[in-house]
């Protein structure tokens, strides 16, 4: 009979959050599409913004692209944020 | 969140990234799975609902979420009883697998006390010291925990010997197999330069880079079981690999028998000191005699290779960063005597000066053209050897230098008597990392 050790690492405590509140509607607030790039993202991402701009026509739909930038404070100044990533 | 497509297998890693990244109940909007999907608008109900359907409670609490710690002693049973523990219930996804739990899918020795104990007596380190694993291509940034008592059993499980302990950790350190949650394939190798290779035994000659050596072979075991065991690598989950990689792990010792710096030199050690190298990317080797290079060739070229194929063959590679050059130490000889390279850094700057193509297929790579390449290259200084500024404002049809700078590339020897080489690309994220060896005895 063998008795064995263990082999597995353990993960440290994780801190969970809860969502960000939602919005009650979609009218009169400003929502980004932010593309982070990669795969087809170039061309989903502005379509989706375009979508989102045609269904809510009273909606503030800002698209944003700069690979130079980092994306946090073109969301930070959105009501809420669509941000799309492939790889 | 939205799925850009509704695949089983996304969806499990999306799952894991959630939880990994403090957000376990993210909202997902599943799309069909299409890879040439383009318009989402069949999909904005939904994703206006999740924009705007008020917070359950569940998905409003916050805190901290302790994962099970496993236990130290995992069992006790006959051998089969230890396999079939370990191997666990053969977890399979709707589109892979199925995979073993706590294995590479083979046979494991079984990692008793005595086991254990005697592996560490490979290392002075203690038993109950932690190693942080650096996650370095981690899915989520979380970094797991390891004492040097679970490496070593990792090492027990893999076949090694306690005298390869040293190397076992400096694996440790960099993660072993891991892969990484995107779906290109990932391989994982590691080379040893200095002479700890020759203490432990390991090959350096013929077949290196097969099966055969008790050393290599059990090392290369030994980064699989870290990357599963150590750093929660899930085959299907926190890699996505759709083909898996050909050199998982593959590990094998620098021929020190080379007209040029040994790799240790090369990366800022001594002749004396060892270290391990690791690589972590895209592509795997191949051989030098290739059929798909054009280039002018001999059957000499074809088997010691030639400068200018060497040139063409990254010219003309698949994946062009972190590239890899290896010679047989008769071929090392040959490029010296015969070519006239004198240094690594020769060669380095032959092949980045030879090693072209267009700017235009440059900057509309993939990885580059997704990446922010071309914006990279243009804040660099002009006249730098390196992709810069200069080369940005060329035409499209004018030719740039098909590999970053000549520091990407390494040059390796192994192998045994007679000319062979071969080269491989694929590896980015500024690879190799040396390691010390010699901070692990």
């Amino acid at each position: 009979m063998y008795t064995v050790l263990d082999p597995r690492a353990y993960e440290p405590p994780i801190p969970f959050v809860g969502l960000a509140p939602r919005l009650d509607t979609l009218e009169g607030k400003t929502v980004g599409v932010a593309n982070l790039g990669g795969g087809n993202s170039d061309v989903v991402m502005p379509g989706l913004a375009t979508a989102l701009q045609a269904a809510v026509p009273g909606c503030n739909v800002v698209y944003w692209r700069d690979p130079e930038a980092k994306a946090e404070n073109f969301i930070k100044s959105c009501d809420a944020a669509i941000i799309g990533h492939d790889y | 969140m939205l799925e850009s497509w509704n695949d089983p297998t996304m969806n499990a890693i999306a799952r894991d990234s959630f939880v990994h990244f403090g957000v376990p109940q993210c909202r997902q909007v599943l799309t069909a799975p299409d890879t040439a999907l383009v318009d989402l608008s069949p999909w904005l109900p939904d994703l206006i609902d999740a924009l705007t359907r008020p917070l359950t409670a569940l998905e409003q609490e916050s805190g901290t979420w302790q994962p099970p710690i496993p236990p130290r002693i995992a069992m006790t049973g006959t051998l089969d009883e230890v396999q079939t523990y370990f191997q666990g219930d053969l977890v399979a996804t709707p589109t892979g697998g199925p995979w073993a739990w706590m294995t590479g899918g083979g046979p494991i020795i079984p990692p008793t006390e005595e086991a254990v104990a005697r592996m560490l007596q490979g290392t002075s380190h203690s038993p109950d010291e932690i190693m942080d694993m650096d996650v370095y291509l981690g899915k989520s940034g979380i970094i797991y925990k390891a004492t040097i008592e679970k490496i070593a059993v990792n090492a027990v499980m893999a076949g090694c010997k306690p005298e390869y302990m040293p190397a076992v950790l400096a694996i440790a350190e960099t993660g072993g197999c891991i892969g990484s949650t995107s779906d290109r394939t990932r391989n994982h190798m590691y080379v040893v330069s200095g002479p700890y290779a020759k203490e432990i035994g390991m090959n350096s000659g013929f077949q290196f880079f097969g099966a055969g050596n008790p050393a290599n072979e059990s090392l290369q075991q030994a980064a699989q079981l870290i990357g599963i065991n150590l750093h929660g690598m899930k085959y299907g989950i926190t890699n996505g690999s759709r083909m898996g990689g050909m050199a998982w792990g593959t590990t094998f010792a620098e021929n020190p028998d080379t007209p040029w710096d040994t790799l240790n030199v090369d990366f800022g050690y001594d002749a004396d000191e060892s270290v391990l190298l690791m690589w972590s990317g895209s592509m795997a080797f191949a051989p030098g005699v290739q059929t798909g290079i054009q280039a002018p060739t001999d059957l000499e070229g074809l088997q010691s290779g030639s400068p200018e194929l060497a040139a063409a063959a990254f010219s003309n590679a698949l994946f062009k960063d972190g590239p890899i050059l290896i010679f047989s130490p008769d071929t090392a000889r040959k490029w010296k005597e015969k070519f006239g390279f004198d240094s690594i850094q020769e060669i380095q700057d032959y092949i980045w000066d030879n090693a072209l193509w267009t700017r235009g297929e440059w900057l509309n790579d993939y990885n580059v053209a997704t990446k922010g390449g071309e914006a990279k290259c243009a804040a660099r200084e002009p006249g730098t050897r390196q992709l810069n500024i200069d080369h940005v404002n060329l035409p499209d049809d004018a030719l740039v230098p098909a590999i970053d700078n000549p520091e990407r590339i390494t040059i390796i020897v192994a192998g045994g008597s007679g000319e062979a080489w071969g080269f491989a690309g694929g590896w980015p994220f500024g690879l190799p990392r040396a390691i010390s060896i010699d901070d692990w005895r």
